[in-house]
């Protein structure tokens, strides 16, 4: 099981929360919405040209950027 | 009197809920931030009255962004006897804490558990009883869209209020207001008591709608081709309600109002008659079209489809230095601008806040389209006009663009930020003609305001001197036109349509309603008189010019009052009339070049 960027992952891969590093706002902010370390999400689908990410936190799909998904750390589920 | 505070997290139904409690009509759409500002109402609640106050959504109560301070300042400076907490059932999950965090602040408080319809078809089984206990407040599971449960939470409420608990003083509030992290754990624990969610997901059918819908490939031409759809709608369905409209008017003008008005003495009669009533009727037999549009508008804004176009426009406006909501923003623009750069409270990074209130005022609002839907019109076969309509948008859109891209240039600017794609949804009947009630009245008070006495001005502005030939030179107006002659001349533009410009600035409708004043008709003969005026591409100048300058009174006194800044402000004006005068400018120019 791996460690890696929510960033690198691609649509259908499920993983668990590890770690958040970004600013305290934001943080806060995910974890408002439920992304809070130890959660699993999965990844739904990417936007083209590097565009954003969708990813589902139980029952709420949120959009992500790329680069502020770089800040979040995830296991990658088996 | 006693205050009741509507509080939740964004998209969870406050308004909706505020909408049946107070009967009033604050605006509902299915995006987080709708609300950005609070929104009070009075209502008889048991004996008495109670004030209710709608507020914006917050995550937590530690809220960063503008809307969210809204909030915070609010329950900080304002003494409330009660709150009713609006929570999205569906996602019960994520949304317990901020209840938990709020029973901390001493106040009595109702938790209303929302859209418990969407909760129910997601087979999910949540014991009310079960949170009453772990809370400590009554818990009661409503359908603010379809009135289930409406009753009891009324009732509720009413106890609530009535139960004088002793008020907690804003000093200890605000002490409370802080919040810690031992809430997720005591929400687990509750949730794990009291909520049973189905292990397998049913298939529903946002999903199958968001595979096609936003797919790498055809999401893109598929919004475009949804958004020419809508306007070939409004346009199809709009004419002839607008002929039928005007054809009324019409009637009232040679049947009432020609021989009541008769007896008046001629200048009386061409200011009331020929200055403010052709005005205004011109103005007004749009009324249709504009119905028609913000229909098309409100079944947008509640379907979900803006958070969809905010995912699928990110990328490039990302390169631009903004993000998909600005895009979104954009498009709200489209109905008024006002509201769209409202919106944009919910951006937290004053750069980007900013610059995405700098691109909103170039968006085709409403009251433009009208000016350009007559122009078009006048001007172009009924063949040609949606193309010309669509060529406009696109010009609204490219000039936000290149502002947007020069602005990030000059102040380079990002945000995190994350954003929920709520389910798809379709709004009432009761919903959508509420709105459509509302951008009526809406425009009936501008009419009365700004419309009625723009047009009339410009009657004067034509006409006197008295003895001078309407319209002419030696008019006020024309002698404005003279002055502003060697501006206007490179674009094309008559020089008699200075006067309407600049009436244009208060607000864009007045354009229309002064064209009627200055070429001294209305309904079918203004169309012709028009189209002896100016040729096509005199036309589509005049449109570009009328497109992109200067924005109108309450855009600009909107602009002043989120950013409190003159600077910014000044900026706002100067660079629109600016781009305005280059694009007529290039286009005219161009044009006549190549022989047109
Ligand atoms: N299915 C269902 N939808 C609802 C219900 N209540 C509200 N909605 C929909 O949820 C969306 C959001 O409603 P709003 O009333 O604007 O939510 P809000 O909490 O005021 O949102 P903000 O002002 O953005 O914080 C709209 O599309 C409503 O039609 C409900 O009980 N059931
Ligand atoms: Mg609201």
């Amino acid at each position: 099981m791996s460690v890696v960027t929510l960033d690198t992952l691609s649509p259908g891969h499920e993983a668990t929360i590890e770690s958040l590093d970004l600013d305290a706002g934001f943080r806060q902010r995910l974890q408002a919405l439920g992304l809070r370390c130890g959660r699993p999400l999965s990844v739904e689908r990417q936007a083209a040209l590097g565009g954003p990410l969708v990813v589902r936190v139980g029952p709420v799909q949120l959009m992500l950027r790329r680069c502020d998904a770089h800040g979040i750390t995830v296991r990658l589920s088996a | 009197m006693k205050r009741l505070a509507l509080v939740g997290m964004p998209n969870t139904g406050k308004s909706t809920f505020f909408n049946r409690l107070t009967g009033a009509s604050a605006r509902v759409g299915n995006w987080p931030g709708v609300t950005v500002d609070l929104y009070a109402a009075k209502i008889l609640l048991g004996e008495s009255m109670v004030e209710v106050v709608d507020l914006p959504g917050l995550y937590d109560l530690h809220g960063y962004s503008g809307d969210e301070q809204v909030v915070r300042r609010f329950l900080e400076s304002q003494p409330v006897d009660a709150l009713a907490v609006v929570l999205n059932a569906g996602q019960i999950e994520h949304q317990l804490p901020l209840a938990l965090q709020l029973t901390h602040l001493g106040l009595p408080l109702v938790v209303l558990l929302n859209m418990s319809d969407e909760a129910r078809a997601m087979g999910l089984s949540i014991d009310a009883e079960g949170l009453a206990a772990g809370l400590g407040c009554r818990v009661i599971a409503v359908s603010a869209k379809y009135g289930h449960g409406y009753g009891v939470a009324r009732e509720a409420l009413r106890e609530a209020l009535a139960n004088p608990a002793p008020r907690p003083s804003l000093e200890e509030l605000h002490s409370r207001l802080g919040g810690d992290d031992a809430v997720v754990e005591q929400a687990d624990a509750l949730l794990a008591d009291t909520v049973v969610r189905p292990r397998q997901m049913a298939p529903n059918l946002s999903a199958r709608i968001d595979r096609l819908a936003l797919h790498p490939l055809w999401g893109i031409p598929l919004f475009i081709a949804a958004l020419l759809g809508m306007f070939q709608l409004v346009y199809t369905l709009g004419a002839p309600l607008q002929d039928a409209v005007a054809w009324c008017l019409d009637g009232i003008r040679t049947l009432l109002l020609e021989p009541l008005a008769g007896w008046l003495p001629a200048p009386l009669y061409g200011l009331l008659v020929e200055g403010a009533w052709d005005g205004l009727a011109t103005v007004a037999s749009f009324v249709p079209v504009i119905v028609l549009f913000f229909l098309a508008m409100a079944l947008i804004e509640d379907s979900g489809y803006l958070s969809r176009i905010a995912f699928l426009t990110d990328a490039l406006m990302s390169r631009l230095g903004l993000d998909g909501r600005g895009f979104v923003m954009l498009l709200m623009g489209f109905g008024c601008n006002v509201p769209a750069l409202m919106g944009t409270r919910v951006m937290r990074e004053r750069r980007l806040r900013w610059l995405t209130m700098l691109i909103i005022p170039l968006s085709l609002c409403s009251a433009r389209l009208q000016v350009f839907v007559f122009l078009t019109t006048a001007l172009f076969t009924p063949h040609q006009a949606p193309w010309v309509l669509a060529a406009l948008y696109l010009v609204s859109f490219v000039a936000a663009f290149v502002t947007a891209w020069l602005g990030g240039r000059v102040a380079p600017c990002h945000e995190p930020f994350v954003l929920e794609l709520p389910p798809y949804r379709l709004p009432t009947l009761r919903q959508i003609a509420l709105r459509s009630w509302q951008e009526v009245h809406h425009f009936l008070m501008r009419a009365t305001r700004f419309i009625v006495i723009g047009v009339t001005l410009v009657w004067v502005l034509t006409h006197y001197p008295h003895d001078a030939v309407a319209g002419g030179p030696a008019t006020l107006a024309g002698m404005f036109g003279q002055w502003m002659e060697p501006l206007l001349a490179p674009l094309g533009i008559d020089q008699t349509m200075a006067v309407v410009l600049l009436f244009g600035f208060v607000a864009k409708e007045i354009v229309l309603g002064a064209l009627a004043v200055l070429v001294g008709a209305d309904g079918d003969a203004l169309t012709q008189l028009v189209g002896t005026r100016m040729d096509a591409v005199q036309g589509f100048s005049l449109m570009l010019f009328v497109l992109l300058y200067t924005p109108c009174l309450s855009t600009v006194a909107t602009l002043k009052s989120e950013t409190r800044s003159l600077a910014f402000t000044t900026v706002a004006v100067v660079w629109p009339l600016l781009l305005a005068w280059g694009a007529s400018f290039a286009f005219y120019q161009g044009a006549r070049l190549l022989g047109f």
